[in-house]
């Protein structure tokens, strides 16, 4: 009998420490072998706790939308962008309370493409993947279990997904434990949710305009589980002092459905008091034609910051409790400026490239021809970028660093910053003894840290300055 | 027509318990604690309650089914120890294989039934037993329990191997106690037999599958080919081994179902290491009571052919599986006429000889276990013709990364060393006998490999085991 007990206890003691070592094992792995694409290191409750103004949940609409630090620059906020592909209704909920855990937002902005019958479309489950990354408890259970049965054990765990990765690692110090035995996740890069996409040649002209039927716009209720979500949404809201916002971002294959859809959201939020954009109304007159992706359904980068500028725009009154954070500053700030690169070298509106200069950081260089005429939209820019007068009737040449003018002078001069060096001529700069294409009267030209300089050649006519640029845009 | 095929399935919330999942591993812990806890007298019980839960969780239907079949079996039993004659005898083989026909070879007969999980396995093993019984190679038993454990005996459902009914009896009418040594061997086989069924049988198939669909041909089939010898033989080895190793933790012995069957020289050895249990079987109840080699070389030639042709059909009921049968057949005939005059030559040329005897044979081997893939000749020729264009092996034509390509040497490199060593020792009591940290590292290593080059998740349709069909 006591030779029994023994082997017994021998064998269950040693069953528990096999286990032990499967689950440590597991644990050591699983974060190696995890989703490294944008959900990796956009660990949301390693941020500063009770620092986020402003939350934006919603579908990839709201993370290829909507840019943090374009944000930041233009209103002083912080925002996180908790999206993800397809993401449902119910689960923007389950991602509020889970975000309501580290952060108290005093605003919500919450993206309402997955209210639309054209969601159904959608072939994504990433909500599940960034479920896994950055929920814990209930509501990562609740967000798994809108999952149909057969799919929902491979988002209990990345690993379950991601072990195969060993097919095609390269680096294999990522198994080191100094790159893997981490105490506290810390936020990687400083997109705060946004997925950023270049952009590329803008499409043709897309946008067409509707019929709709007024009564069908009146009878069409919002789908059940989709009224029950925005209540839900709604009364955390409310109960956590959250002013909720809602926005569409504007979209393509805009049928007669979605559009009836879409407007019993807005009719479920005037009911409540709620205020909304509704950006396919409006992108016709934001020239938004321009800025989307070859799915016309999500934007580049230019398009979020068309879409960011109007939110801040509109946004900025509502109160907040901001609390300033030195390291959110630098961090929205410096993405802020690299992002503005790559928006300033789509841009085609000289009005935006202005306006987008007048918010950046990185080294601006302004080249000016003197003109007999010219028109008040390029001196009130001006005005906004150099945040001084500006005399139309003289050269000018200046470059600015973070906003601040370092030289100005009337001839044509060179300088040094951050390590290379610009030489200004009447009809030219050099970046480091090769010409960046600076032409024309006005040319303005902008690098962040050590990328080349996007140069823009603006037109001083006043026709281009009323409908943008020809070819690019669809008003001719 | 049995009562159970009308019986319809009622929704159940307990989780299937196959053979790879984790709640077979729980159930079978479960009921190796929970056999311990009764007094030895009790464990019969605990587990034919065991045998009938791990039926029900594939299934009502499937539970009823195998219970009809068993105390059907049972009453026969009775008979048989009551009177035990050719009659009885005859009467007892016919009942079982007649059920076993009616729904292995429905097809035929225009009706449609799910077949009974293990119906295979437990069929033969009543068939073991009744002839046991007549020959008096074992006394048998009334007890209901006894007989119903051993017919249900769950380790052994799945794919057996088919035991037979002494050695079991005489472990679940003893004392059973139990051996630590044995059952954490036991323990060790079972996840070994999990191991080598996710991390290199499904690997392999894989890869197997990739080379010969990605219509390069050459090299490139003939290495899919090939590694499908590989496939079917570790698939059947895993699940032996968990059948085995969960039978020995519950304190029971099962024979060795393989012992490295690809280093055979001639097909004669080769069916002496491959599914021994089965062709044990078949030696011992059809091919010894027919007359064996004591009735002349023909009728020697005669029943070879028969049992060969009985066990391929026993596989499948196409006409594939008994041209396979049939060709290892003539195959084992042949080298019988062909060998005849070398049986006297020295050892020392057929050491020499054995290494191009291991490949010629499993040469032929594998090319017999095309008949085992693919039900239609028209396939096979396919194969045969893409194996006969002239194309070197290209691995990453075929899709495989370097990395899949260097795990790929790994694995055939440990199967082949691991089949060499266990030819020779039992690896599990060397083993045992290591260092404890060097073993425990061991553990470790083999946990961390499972976890990371295991073939499971999204990526993958894991395979059932081949041999559960049969």
């Amino acid at each position: 009998m006591r030779k029994e007990i023994k082997a017994l206890s021998q064998i269950v003691i040693k069953s528990c420490l096999i286990i032990g070592l499967l689950f440590g094992s597991y644990e050591y792995l699983n974060r190696v072998f995890i989703n490294r694409d944008v959900y990796h290191g956009e660990t949301f409750h390693s941020l500063p706790q009770n620092s986020m103004d402003v939350l934006v949940l919603g579908s990839s609409h709201a993370q290829y939308s909507f840019i943090p630090s374009f944000f930041y620059q233009e209103t002083g906020l912080y925002s996180f962008v908790l999206g993800s592909a397809c993401q449902p209704l119910e689960v923007s909920y389950e991602m509020l309370k889970e975000a309501l855990k580290t952060q108290k937002p005093s605003l919500l902005l919450l993206e309402v493409f997955t209210a639309m019958p054209l969601h159904q479309q959608c072939m994504g489950n990433s909500c599940y993947v960034l479920a896994e990354y950055q929920m814990t408890g209930e509501e990562k259970y609740n967000t798994i279990n809108y999952l149909p049965e057969e799919e929902r054990k491979e988002y209990l765990n990345d690993f379950i997904n991601y072990h195969n990765d060993w097919k095609t690692m390269t680096d294999f110090s990522v198994l080191l434990p100094k790159n893997v035995l981490y105490k506290d996740r810390v936020l990687k890069d400083n997109n705060f949710g946004y997925i950023f996409q270049a952009a590329v040649l803008p499409v043709e002209n897309w946008w067409y305009p509707l019929q709709h039927d007024e009564q069908e716009v009146q009878d069409t209720e919002l789908e059940k589980r989709d009224l029950e979500s925005l209540n839900k949404i709604y009364a955390l809201c409310k109960e956590n002092g959250i002013e909720l916002y809602l926005y569409k971002t504007p979209i393509d294959s805009y049928t007669e459905e979605n559009y009836y859809h879409l407007h019993a959201v807005w009719k479920w939020a005037e009911e409540n008091g709620i205020e909304y954009t509704d950006f396919c109304e409006e992108a016709e007159d934001l020239d938004y034609s321009l800025w989307i992706m070859g799915d016309s359904n999500h934007a580049y980068i230019n398009g979020a910051g068309l879409i960011t500028h109007v939110l801040a725009d509109r946004l900025k009154e509502y109160p907040t409790k901001h609390v300033s954070n030195s390291d959110l500053d630098q961090r929205y700030d410096s993405n802020g400026n690299g992002y503005t690169t790559e928006y300033l070298r789509y841009e085609f509106n000289p009005s935006r490239i202005l306006e987008r200069l007048s918010r950046a950081g990185g080294v601006i260089v302004v080249r000016y021809n003197a003109q007999r005429y010219t028109n008040e939209s390029v001196i009130n820019g001006m005005i906004k970028i150099l945040n001084k007068e500006f005399d139309e009737t003289q050269d000018y040449y200046a470059y600015l660093i973070d906003g601040r003018i370092i030289k100005e002078a009337n001839e044509p001069f060179a300088f040094e910053a951050n390590g290379h060096n610009y030489e200004l001529s009447e009809d030219d700069l050099q970046y480091d003894g090769e010409s960046t294409g600076n032409k024309g009267p006005l040319s303005l030209s902008y690098s962040f840290n050590d990328s080349f300089p996007v140069v823009h050649n603006i037109s001083l006519g006043e026709q281009s300055w009323e409908i943008g640029y020809d070819y690019y845009t669809k008003k001719q | 027509m049995i009562i159970g095929d009308f019986f319809f399935e009622i929704p159940q919330s307990f989780p299937v318990l196959e053979v790879l999942s984790p709640y077979y591993i729980t159930f079978v812990f479960a009921c190796f604690l929970l056999s311990r806890f009764f007094k030895a007298r009790f464990r019969p019980v605990v587990l034919l309650l065991a045998n009938l839960l791990f039926l029900y969780s594939f299934s009502l239907y499937h539970l009823v089914c195998m219970c009809e079949l068993a105390l059907i079996g049972y009453l026969l039993s009775l008979l048989m120890l009551q009177k035990s004659n050719r009659i009885t005898l005859a009467f007892s083989v016919f009942c079982c294989i007649l059920v076993l026909c009616l729904y292995k070879y429905q097809g035929y007969l225009n009706y449609s039934l799910t077949i009974p999980f293990g119906l295979s396995y437990v069929t033969f093993k009543l068939i073991s037993y009744y002839a046991d019984l007549y020959s008096g190679k074992t006394t048998g038993t009334r007890n209901l329990v006894y007989f119903l454990d051993y017919s249900l005996f769950f380790p052994v459902l799945t794919a057996g191997p088919i035991n037979r009914f002494q050695s079991f009896f005489d472990v679940i009418s003893g004392n059973q106690e139990i051996d630590y040594r044995n059952s954490k061997n036991g323990g060790f086989q079972l996840m070994l037999g999990i191991f080598e069924k996710r991390v290199f049988c499904d690997y392999l198939a894989d890869i197997s599958n990739r080379a010969i669909s990605s219509g390069i041909g050459g090299l490139n089939t003939l290495l899919g080919v090939v590694l499908y010898s590989f496939v079917i033989y570790l698939d059947f080895d895993a699940c032996s081994n968990i059948a085995i190793g969960t039978a020995r933790l519950l304190g029971f012995s099962l024979p060795k179902n393989f012992n490295s069957p690809y280093l055979s020289a001639t097909i004669k050895e080769f069916w002496t290491r491959w599914h021994i249990s089965l062709s044990s079987w078949f030696r011992d109840y059809v091919y010894i009571p027919l007359g064996g080699n004591r009735k002349g070389k023909a009728k020697k030639y005669i029943f070879i052919l028969l049992v060969f042709a009985l066990s391929g059909i026993w596989h499948g009921q196409t006409l594939n599986f008994l041209i396979w049968g049939v060709l290892h057949g003539i195959l084992r005939i042949f080298e019988d006429v062909i060998l005849a005059p070398f049986k006297k030559t020295n050892s020392l040329l057929k050491t020499i000889a054995k290494p191009f005897g291991i490949i010629l044979n499993f040469s032929f081997v594998t090319f017999l276990w095309l008949f085992f893939r693919y039900t239609s000749f028209e396939q096979i020729a396919n194969i045969l013709s893409s194996i006969a264009v002239p194309h070197h092996l290209s691995l990453s034509e075929v899709g495989l990364t370097m990395n899949e390509q260097y795990w790929l040497c790994v694995v055939l490199l440990s199967v082949f060393v691991t089949d060499v060593l266990r030819n020779r020792f039992d690896m599990l009591e060397c083993y045992a006998k290591l260092w404890m940290p060097i073993r425990w590292a061991g553990y470790l290593l083999l946990i961390v490999v499972f976890l990371v080059f295991g073939v499971y998740g999204g990526s993958f349709s894991a395979s059932d085991f081949i041999y559960q069909y049969f």
